[in-house]
């Protein structure tokens, strides 16, 4: 049996389920079973890709052009598994904050109630529509998914109605709005000028039309186009301005959802329309790889300016964002895989940071300005230690690994451009690492003076242990991971296989022509 | 809420609702070959209550309108995965033709199943919206 629509479908059944089920008990249980069971099918579908495979599902069996079809290639794969542990470890650690006080000082109630009015119920469509996103072969169908993930949310990031949510929650909806309507006119002109939305067969009329009539200025404007909608949703340097002020407002277990995954989908897309639809568009490649370079350092030094939790790590995010973007557009497959590690590494690590902030804010409030928390919660700061240098790239750790491939593939494809990039990412890091240890200097390091004593939730510090295990053991494991990320990278360079298992079924349409459901044709005509 | 103050728009709400749920019903069962289907449909079924609520002060649902949302995609949800089942693609509409007593050849499609489920999904969704909305502004008022 063909597994591809279970990631779409278990999501979206349990979200269903769960504004039915009446107890917070059993949201709780279905909620965790589900996000079992579709990261079981992530895994085993992350397996069949790893040996080379593409997997196709052909919805209702309509032939790939005209259908829509669901695409697994080691891209994909590597993105469920993510959005599947992400997902996990979110639902875990959601409902056990979900039954206590936001932060010090708050009331009980306002996270109850978030609960009740279907918190975990946004999030399984959110995860629904995360996933329908990686799987997707036709560019509406991403549209459609871009749409489903953004409207849940909108739900998860003002639910509670606090004053910082309905603000932020505001800008946030009009730039993805405007975002969206941009998706929807960039669809329709690629639909006008290509006459399909297929992506394998998009890849394959442009590169024919490229190869026998040279660069096309509506081609690159498509291409522009679609850079601008999928930029803003991953939060590159000028068009992520939305982003460090929305992500800290919501619930912890939310922010650190979007946190890991919502921008990297932004990223993924961006993968997919320039390594498969545009491969040949050099001058957009290298304007985002010089926004990647601004992206890393604005990320940096926005969050020297924060001092509080999740503001800093929000502007990490968008650092880390510029990161991936180098990787993603230095030529070649050496910075593909330099960025494809660098996405495993980012998304545990910024989602592991998160999750310490949630804690830390429990313990302290919204800023990390009294010092003095490492005797009280000398585990907490371990594990702060422990993925901060990840974040920074400090030898031993993950991040070390993935930011010397990045620079070591950005100043081996040479030129001046790339140089300078590498430049920033160098910097970056240095600016990352003096950034990291201001938190540190701000709440664990020194002398206790007002410190409190709180009793963390076990499931919060359980789920905060699990986040950091997989943070640790992906240095631990970073050959196998490594080649992991090489063997993928290089199955983007050519887009072949992908084309070719899409297009299996692909015939010239003529009336009677058995592979055509005809039936259904003639049927519509009268 | 009350009855509405005007008495042309009182007299006519009660004819015009049952007009617009037929016209409702029948954009419904068309929409399998022609413009229609169970979002259009839904969305006239969802108005004609909202005309029903201010003029007449009636629910024409007894249940809250919250719950039709979780079971339509329910509907609709395991209207595609059944033909997964039978190892058919997520999706695939099965459809035939059966004859009945009096009504005649009647052609039958799975997939109005689907759109049941979006019939109830986009009835629950606007009804929902607009009563948030209305609570808002009432104790605005009050």
């Amino acid at each position: 049996m063909n597994l591809l629509s279970l990631p779409i479908l278990l999501p979206l059944f349990s979200g269903a389920v769960l504004l039915l089920l009446p107890k917070r008990a059993l949201r709780t249980l279905m909620a965790l079973i589900a996000a079992i069971l579709t990261l079981l099918v992530d895994l085993s579908i992350l397996r069949t890709v790893l040996r080379g495979e593409v997997m196709v599902l052909q919805m209702s069996n309509w032939p790939a052009p005209w259908g829509i079809s669901l695409v697994a290639d080691g891209l994909t794969g590597i993105m469920l598994a993510l959005s599947g542990l992400i997902a996990l470890l979110t639902v875990m650690f959601a409902s056990s904050s979900l039954a206590h006080e936001p932060r010090r000082g708050q009331s009980k109630t306002l996270n109850q109630l978030r609960e009740r009015f279907g918190f975990q119920a946004l999030l399984q469509f959110l995860i629904m529509g995360v996933n329908m996103s990686f799987l997707t072969g036709d560019l509406f169908n991403l549209f459609v998914a871009f749409e489903v993930m953004l409207i849940s949310s909108y739900g998860l990031l003002l639910i509670g109605n606090e004053l910082p949510q309905l603000r932020e929650g505001f800008k946030y909806v009009v730039v993805n709005l405007l975002a969206s309507a941009v998706f929807v006119v960039a669809a329709g002109m690629m639909y006008g000028l290509v006459g399909t939305l297929n992506m394998a067969d998009i890849s394959v009329k442009i590169a024919e039309y490229s190869s026998s009539h040279g660069a096309d200025a509506r081609l690159s404007l498509l291409a522009m186009m679609l850079a601008l909608v999928f930029a803003t949703k991953a939060a590159v340097f000028p068009l992520g301005f939305w982003l460090p002020s929305a992500y800290p407002v919501p619930v912890a277990a939310a922010s650190a959802f979007f946190a890991a995954l919502l921008t990297k989908v932004g990223v993924y897309s961006l993968i997919r329309t320039f390594t498969l639809l545009f491969p040949q568009e050099q001058l957009i490649h290298t304007i985002l790889l010089v926004l990647a370079a601004f992206s890393m350092l604005v990320g940096a030094f926005g969050m020297i300016s924060q001092s509080r939790w999740r503001h800093t790590l929000a502007f990490a995010n968008i650092s880390s964002i510029g990161y991936l973007l180098m990787g993603v557009f230095t030529t070649g497959s050496a910075g593909m895989t330099g960025a494809l590690y660098y996405l495993i590494h980012t998304v545990l690590v910024i989602f592991c940071l998160f999750l310490i902030a949630a804690l830390g804010e429990k313990i302290a409030g919204l800023k990390y300005t009294v010092e003095g928390h490492l005797n009280s919660y000398p585990w907490l700061g371990i594990a702060y230690f422990a993925s901060a240098l990840a974040l920074a790239g400090i030898p031993p750790s993950s991040g070390f690994i993935a930011k010397y491939s990045l620079i070591s593939a950005s100043l081996r494809a040479g030129g001046t451009v790339n140089n300078w990039v590498a430049a920033a990412a160098v910097i970056t890091g240095l600016l990352l690492l003096y950034a990291t240890v201001e938190i540190w200097r701000g709440f664990f390091w020194g002398e206790s003076h007002a410190v409190h004593k709180v009793v963390l939730p076990r499931g919060m510090t359980t789920t905060t242990v699990f986040s950091l295990a997989l943070v640790i053991s992906l240095a631990v494991f970073s050959g196998p991971i490594y080649k992991l990320a090489q063997r993928t990278a290089e199955q983007l360079m050519t887009n072949e296989a992908y084309t070719k298992a899409v297009l299996v079924e692909v015939k010239t349409p003529r009336i009677g022509d058995p592979a055509l459901p005809t039936d259904e044709l003639e049927e519509d005509t009268h | 809420m009350t009855r509405h103050p005007e008495i042309v728009f009182r007299t006519l709400a009660m004819p015009v609702v049952f007009v617009m749920l037929a016209i409702g019903f029948h954009f419904f069962l068309r929409g399998h070959n022609a413009p229609g289907g169970g979002f259009i449909a839904g969305l006239i079924v969802a108005v004609t209550a909202l005309l029903a609520r201010m003029a007449l002060d009636r629910r024409l649902l007894r249940l809250e309108p919250k719950t039709l949302v979780p079971i339509g995609l329910l509907i609709a949800m395991i209207t595609g995965v059944f033909p997964m089942f039978f190892g058919d693609a997520f999706l695939k509409s099965a459809h035939g033709h059966t004859h009945w007593p009096f009504v005649g050849d009647f052609e039958w499609a799975s997939a109005a199943l689907f759109d049941l489920g979006v019939f109830l999904v986009v009835i629950g969704t606007t009804l929902t919206i607009i009563e948030l909305l209305a609570e808002d502004s009432r104790e605005e008022n009050s």
